[in-house]
């Protein structure tokens, strides 16, 4: 961790470059990691990693002219060169006159940061700590002849933003992860959990392990049933899935204005079931917080969807220029496409996960998607297949583990569909970065499975 | 560097490492993208750092940290290696890693060969090639028109404590066009190469002038405007062409990923997964019909996964992975190699310095069979033609796959008759393999770069290539949306 000062330092330093190199005006990002990650597989650890790396990404300005480079060398000689470069393109790009120019200050104060967002104890957990989490994981998998596999990971990432024209911004965040695959007998089940600070975790990680062994326990000696379709219950890792492509997909302002979305023109409109409503708040400390974009502008929470109801787009600067609009600080640079929501938050329903079992007839419960990818955008429809836990529900109780089944089905028809949402949310994130998903567990009345496998 | 390197390995001996070995790797990157007819990007990059492997008591720890210049920061590193290293060792194997052979001791040298050095054409005349390209691809109903051009450079310093040490430099280029076509809410693509930013090579700036970009463009333009028109791909059973791009990725998740060792033994298990191809099938299992014949060939020019050495100093090296439909050879590095009591593959690859090498593959290639495409066609009557990927998805075993393509045509009177919007299909992957009759020759084959290819905690993207021809495929399911 450089800290505060020694990144506006940073910062300052190359805004100073890319004016000497000539640049008329300037942006700077910073980006800062101390990542460690232990991995085991077979229950025992057999990989075991640590990463420190703080790197910039000058972009020099003349006019619409914009020329970017990145670099980790910090020193004198390496920004001064990053510089050159930036400013160098500029000289022969074309005008981009969608440029919307820098964040101004007056409207891009210091944002302040979300407390409690960088836990000095997650930040420095150790090798050895880290390996006392996967000892208990692989000694409750072993006593039950299970195969353990996952990892652990812990670090902090610093993020800064300057421009020339006097915007100053800084973050810093300790993240933690930890997932585990348990296998038996051709079965598998998985856990996983993810946040901010790893207190927030004690209580889940001093079984860290059991969930996944006792479901892959449950899972052998699968069932073959047909695809088709089913009432379903999704665990919050399953609905994740549905929910972060929902978001990729269909609350990107650039494909909004690009009219390549498929929820272009249905903004206020019912796009799922009254029982959806999610909002982005990247000042959420229960989303992995950055209080700012990468614009510099301090972000503002969205209501994405309200009772079912499509409401707010995310802006950047460039976005909101060409809407008409004003940034909501959800920029990923001056020269970046995509402007999506990242600090997803689901609100949770009253059910919990044993009354939607209760209140199933027939219907599969889905522990995760695995590998789902876009089909068609037009109609959001998405594939991907069943991993780590299929089981059948009857008559309200969990009958048995089924063979995984992949499905094909757009995101919409599902969100239609919600029966009932759990009271549990789940969060989950990225190693190493700002920015995560939190959901509740799903029912949904009908859910289309397009293919069977043999396991 | 080659001293920070040395002081790196020996202070992991001294502080108890049994083996140990360093790379210095300094990456460059280039990326331009012209949209709409404005700059969308044009940016560069650098990136160094060193990172040191080292094995203490039969258990792996790895440090790594960018910039590295001054003396004392390798040994430091190492350090924190060993220190992991040794956290590791709370929680054992049954046995202690071993190492399978590597390279020979000595120091060698790799460069891609190449014409012209990308990273000195200027960066006016790389847009000047990418705005030609995308004022052709514009017109009515197309609401996004983009050009791409990429450039990537890598060199990498290796030593390890068994005397090996190279220095290889990498450069790779590439670069393509799509034109987005929307209405009343259908959104059709289609690109030129390939999907996806376009097609790549270790190759210099030659491999990009000879793409003809701006040839391609209005007919990339007219047929996603065409599409929007199409008629939705049928459901049922067919027979299907797929041309290179498609069969490349095909390859790459059905064939690719399964016969990487460190997966088949459980080391992705709860991340990319795991392999029905199970040691015992090795030299025995029917991988596909007596026309798939496969290798893993790092030597083969031009492909994304072409390089003098893997990152554990392993030579790179042609294997045989499917013979005549049998399935022979795993790609493996050292360790997983050594399982099996063979030795490595050379194909160890890190993704930079601050990862560790993982099984990755190389160039895996389908080789050529003898038919001209007109031919094969002209074989298929009532078949479906699918070209270019859209959509990919594969179970954590690597076997019911689901795969969209761009476009594709009816085969009708040995030409591409009608065609189909939003093609897609599915299967398992030996009985799709076993239904291959037909790979079109030399002629039509070429290497598809894949710069993209996910695996491993914390994420690592390899650069790996394809070989194929188009190639017919026997009644398979496709049509799945509905």
């Amino acid at each position: 961790m450089m800290g505060r000062e020694k990144v506006f330092s940073i910062l300052r330093r190359a805004l100073r470059a890319l004016e000497k190199a000539g640049a008329e005006a300037g942006h700077v990002r910073f980006y800062g990691l101390s990542g460690n990650l232990t991995r085991f597989a077979d229950n025992h650890i057999h990989q075991n990693v640590a990463e420190k790396d703080a790197r910039l990404l000058l972009t020099a300005i003349k006019g619409y002219r914009l020329g970017a480079a990145g670099t980790n060398r910090l020193d004198r000689d390496g920004v001064g060169q990053a510089a050159e470069k930036a400013a160098a393109i500029t000289g022969m790009a074309a005008e981009d006159p969608e440029f919307p120019g820098l964040a101004d200050p007056a409207e891009a104060q210091s944002a302040a940061e979300v407390p409690g967002a960088c836990d000095p104890r997650t930040a420095a957990l150790s090798p050895g700590a880290r390996a006392k989490l996967v000892a208990s994981a692989t000694r409750y998998a072993a006593e039950r002849h299970a195969i353990a596999s996952g990892k652990v990971a812990s670090g902090a990432v610093e993020t800064g933003v300057a421009n020339s024209l006097g915007v100053l911004q800084y973050a810093s965040a300790s993240t933690f992860s930890a997932a585990c695959t348990a296998m038996i007998q051709g079965a598998a089940g998985s856990e996983e959990w993810s946040a901010g600070l790893v207190a927030r975790l004690d209580a889940s990680l001093a079984a860290f392990g059991k969930e996944a062994v006792d479901t892959a326990l449950a899972g052998c000696r699968p069932r073959r049933e047909e695809p088709g379709e089913w009432t379903v219950i999704l665990a919050p890792r399953a609905v994740s899935t549905l929910i972060g492509f929902l978001v990729y997909l269909g609350f990107d302002s650039t494909a909004h204005l690009e009219n390549r979305s498929f929820l272009a023109g249905r903004m206020g409109t019912k796009v799922a079931s009254e029982k959806v409503t999610i909002v982005d708040d990247g000042l959420s400390s229960d989303a992995s917080p950055l209080p700012f974009d990468l614009d510099g502008v301090p972000r503002r929470p969205l209501t994405l969807i309200e009772r079912g109801v499509a409401k707010e787009l995310p802006h950047s600067l460039r976005t909101a220029k060409k809407a008409g609009a004003k940034s909501t600080g959800h920029s990923f640079g001056p020269q970046a496409g995509g402007v999506i929501p990242m600090h997803v938050l689901m609100a949770p329903g009253d059910a919990t996960l044993e009354e939607m079992v209760a209140s199933t007839k027939r219907g599969l419960l889905v522990n995760r998607f695995w590998y789902t990818n876009v089909a068609e955008p037009s109609r959001a429809v998405i594939t991907g297949m069943t991993r780590d836990g299929l089981f059948l529900v009857e008559k309200g109780r969990l009958k048995g583990p089924v063979c995984n089944m992949r499905f094909t089905e757009s995101i919409t028809d599902a969100l239609s569909k919600v029966e009932m949402v759990g009271s549990e949310l789940k969060r989950l994130g990225d190693d190493w970065s700002t920015g995560a998903i939190r959901v509740p567990a799903l029912k949904l009345s009908s859910f289309r499975f397009t293919g069977v496998t043999e396991f | 560097m080659e001293s920070i390197l040395t002081a790196a390995l020996n202070a992991a001996l001294g502080l108890g490492a049994s083996f140990a070995e360093v790379r210095f790797v300094e990456e460059r990157s280039e990326s331009y993208e012209i949209k709409n007819g404005r700059p969308a990007r044009a940016a560069n990059g650098v990136s160094a750092g060193l990172g040191v492997r080292v094995l203490v008591r039969g258990c792996w720890g790895f440090a790594s940290a960018g910039s590295i210049q001054k003396a004392g920061e390798g040994e430091k590193l190492a350090a924190f290696a060993v220190k992991i290293a040794g956290a590791s060792g709370r929680v054992p194997a049954a046995k202690s890693v071993v190492l399978g052979p590597g390279g020979n001791p000595g120091h060698s040298r790799y460069r891609t060969p190449f014409k012209e050095d990308p990273f000195a054409v200027g960066v006016d005349e790389k847009l000047g090639l990418l705005e030609a390209a995308e004022r052709r691809l514009q017109g009515p109903e197309l609401s996004v028109t983009q050009a791409f051009l990429s450039v990537f450079g890598k060199r990498t310093l290796f030593a390890n404590t068994e005397g090996v040490s190279f220095e290889q430099e990498i450069t790779e280029c590439g670069a393509g066009i799509a034109a987005t076509a929307v209405r009343g809410g259908d959104i059709q693509v289609r690109s030129y190469p390939n999907s996806f930013r376009g097609n790549f090579a270790t190759a210099g700036f030659e491999y990009v002038r000879a793409m003809d970009l701006a040839g391609n463009a209005e007919r990339v333009a007219a047929e996603a405007r065409q599409l929007l028109d199409a008629p939705l791909c049928p459901s049922g059973r067919r027979d299907i062409v797929l041309d290179g791009g498609q069969l490349a990725l095909q390859i790459h998740e059905s064939i690719g990923h399964p016969i990487e060792l460190d997966r088949v033994f459980g080391t992705e298990a709860a991340y990319a997964g795991t392999s029905f191809l199970t040691p015992e099938k090795c030299g025995t299992f029917r991988y596909g019909s007596e026309h798939v014949n496969v290798v893993a060939d790092a030597t083969e020019p031009g492909g994304l996964g072409t390089f003098g050495f893997d990152d554990e100093g392993t030579p790179g090296r042609r294997v045989d992975v499917i013979r005549d439909g049998v399935f022979v050879g795993y790609i493996s590095d050292r360790e997983s190699a050594a399982r099996l009591g063979l030795p490595s593959s050379g194909a160890a690859r890190a993704d930079g310095w601050s990862r560790i090498p993982l099984v990755r593959m190389t160039n895996i290639n389908l080789l050529p069979g003898t038919w001209k495409l007109d031919d094969l066609l002209a074989d298929t009557e009532g078949g479906l033609f699918l070209a270019t990927n859209r959509s990919w998805s594969i179970d954590d075993r690597r076997l019911n796959f689901q795969f969209g393509t761009e476009a594709a045509w009816e085969i009708c009177g040995g030409k591409l008759g009608k065609m189909y919007r939003n093609p897609s299909y599915t299967g398992m992957t030996p009985e799709f393999w076993a239904s291959c009759d037909g790979i079109c020759s030399r002629e039509f084959w070429r290497m598809w770069g894949t710069p993209n290819c996910g695996k491993g905690q914390p994420g690592q993207t390899a650069h790996v290539g394809h070989g194929a021809a188009p190639a017919r495929f026997r009644n398979v399911s496709v049509g799945v949306l509905k």
